[in-house]
Parts: C-alpha cells; sequence; structure tokens
C-alpha cells in the first residue's frame, strides 16, 4: 500500500511539468493545424501560447459541433416538404 | 490528405448507422433529445475511427455509454450529473491523487521563469480538463493524445458541417443557389475554398438523386448503388 503511494506521488512530480522537447513537438505538429500559429515565427513560440492557443481551438471546435447537432435536430424536426422527408429517410430510416 | 478523406468517410458512415439505430430505438423524440442522440452518435462515430487504443478514444466511449443510459432512463437534465459525480469519485485514481502544495518564498514567486512555469502548469490543466479523458493522463502522452483528438475533432467537424450544409440547402435553397446542381458547386467552392467539395458534393446528388427516383421505380437500382456509398 505504502509503495503504491509513494509510487504515485514520485510519478506526479516527476512529470508535473511538460518537458521542452515535447513542447517543441506539438508546436511543430500543430503549426500544420492552427492557422493562428502558422504566421508566427517557429523558434519564439511559448509554451503557454501554444497550449493556449490550443485550448481556444478545442473550445471552438467543441461549440461548433454543439451548434451543429442542433442545427441538424431543428432540420429533423420540419415535417412541412418533401425534401425534410428525403433527409430525414436517409439519416433516420 | 488521402488519410484524412478516408477518416472522414470513415466517420461519415459509422454517424449516420449510429443515427438510424438511434432513431429505429425510440420513434419520438423532441428537439432536445433528439440533439443529444446526435452528439452522441458523432462522438461514439469519431471515437471508433482508425481502430487506435488512445486514451481519449477509450475515456470517450465510457462517457457516451454513461450518457446514454442516463437519456433513456431519466427525463430530466438535474439529476444525470448527480449519477455522473458519483463515478468520478469512487475511482481510486482521484482518491489517491492530491496535489502538492508547496510554499515558494516571496523573491522566488515574483521571477519571471518562475510565473511563466506557473502559467504552463495552469494551461496544462486547462488542456487537461478538456480532453475527455485527460485528467488520468500524464504529460508524456498528453501531447500525441492532444494530437490525435484534434486531429479527429477537425474530421468531425468538417464531416458535420457539410452534412448540414447541404442539407439545408436542400431543404431551403437561398436565391444564389437556386436548386441548381451547378450553382450549388460554385456556393460551396466559395465557402470552402475548394476543400472538402466532393462530400458536399456526393450528399447533394445522392438527396437529388433520391428525390427524382421517389417517382419512378427505374430509379430504385439508383438509390441502392448510392446508397452502397453512405454504407
Amino acid at each position: 500500500m505504502s509503495s503504491r503511494r509513494s509510487r504515485s506521488r514520485q510519478t506526479s512530480s516527476s512529470s508535473r511539468n511538460i518537458t521542452d522537447d515535447q513542447i517543441h513537438d506539438l508546436v511543430s505538429k500543430l503549426q500544420q493545424l492552427l492557422p493562428e500559429i502558422r504566421n508566427r515565427s517557429s523558434d519564439k513560440v511559448s509554451a503557454s501560447r501554444v497550449l493556449q492557443e490550443t485550448c481556444n481551438y478545442i473550445r471552438s471546435l467543441h461549440r461548433e459541433v454543439d451548434d451543429l447537432s442542433e442545427r441538424l435536430s431543428e432540420l429533423l424536426a420540419t415535417t412541412d416538404s418533401a425534401q425534410a422527408a428525403i433527409i430525414r429517410n436517409l439519416l433516420m430510416q | 490528405m488521402r488519410n484524412l478523406s478516408s477518416l472522414k468517410q470513415e466517420f461519415l458512415r459509422k454517424w449516420i448507422k449510429g443515427l438510424r439505430k438511434y432513431n429505429s430505438q425510440k420513434k419520438n423524440m423532441n428537439l432536445l433529445e433528439r440533439k443529444k442522440a446526435i452528439k452522441l452518435s458523432a462522438d461514439l462515430a469519431m471515437a471508433s475511427t482508425r481502430n487506435k487504443a488512445t486514451l481519449w478514444r477509450k475515456a470517450l466511449v465510457a462517457k457516451t455509454s454513461i450518457d446514454e443510459s442516463n437519456k433513456n432512463d431519466i427525463s430530466t437534465s438535474s439529476q444525470p450529473k448527480k449519477i455522473r459525480k458519483k463515478l468520478t469519485n469512487s475511482s481510486p485514481l482521484c482518491r489517491k491523487r492530491r496535489r502538492i502544495r508547496t510554499v515558494y518564498k516571496a523573491k522566488e514567486r515574483v521571477e519571471a521563469s518562475f510565473i511563466a512555469k506557473k502559467m504552463v502548469q495552469k494551461r496544462t490543466r486547462k488542456l487537461k480538463s478538456l480532453l475527455p479523458g485527460g485528467k488520468s493522463m500524464d504529460e508524456a502522452c498528453l501531447v500525441d493524445e492532444t494530437l490525435d483528438y484534434i486531429e479527429s475533432l477537425r474530421a468531425q467537424v468538417e464531416v458535420m458541417r457539410c452534412l448540414v450544409t447541404a442539407s439545408e440547402l436542400f431543404i431551403n435553397p437561398s436565391p444564389p443557389v437556386d436548386g441548381g446542381k451547378w450553382c450549388f458547386y460554385t456556393y460551396m467552392k466559395t465557402m470552402y475554398r475548394g476543400k472538402h467539395i466532393y462530400l458536399s458534393l456526393s450528399i447533394y446528388i445522392y438527396l437529388h438523386k433520391m428525390k427524382t427516383s421517389t417517382q419512378n421505380v427505374a430509379g430504385l437500382n439508383n438509390r441502392k448503388k448510392i446508397k452502397s456509398y453512405m454504407n
């Protein structure tokens, strides 16, 4: 029991900070994905900025998924036109 | 690029399959229930793509199964949160993982490197809270998990966006589009700057052919052929 506790404490203190190599790795890969960081110079990006941009991006993607599923559910609720029936047929059968 | 489009096709197929299954279980859903069903099936489809055993995939599947059981049993939205909280508190990992608070001297606290380090720690925690299953991830795999998650999430958003926009245009064609196939093409081109056209166009063509084939019996073969793309 005590060995498990000491092991968990050890891992949490040694891996608390992301290493610089990992940040560099993350930055180089995110540069292809995130449009904001692409415009910046590659060697001057700080770790906290990268993390912040990543968090913002993930949050905006979550919001968009939420918005899109709301729009889709409203679309599927419309019953007045023949086209709506086709969409419903496609997605819900 | 080829990798991404195959990921999107896989997601689309699985998502539509999940939507159909949800509808067969419960016929008449209200707006909120249907929105939840759409979200759950999209998350499940995203988690089951590519067959990789990443942590976020497993956590997402676990979360959707909890949400699904809550959705079916309880109609009000207040209770599901209680159940979810109970499950996380009882996990042994949470009990052991108490944050170690160290006391720093006042001189040390003002140093720029110290502040920067604290910022990184704070934002790492934020990122972990955003990722599904992120709380039990160590920093080593956090970076890889984040990149994989962002890629899959992006594919999910783009597929959903195409489907919803194409469906909306199909149901309510606005004046510039006017129902013509080429007008739709140019509209999509300006919207998405040439990317992901094929997905939206194929959805549109499928819908269009479905519409024309409901009138004649010969169209049935067409419908089957195109349906195989979706299945």
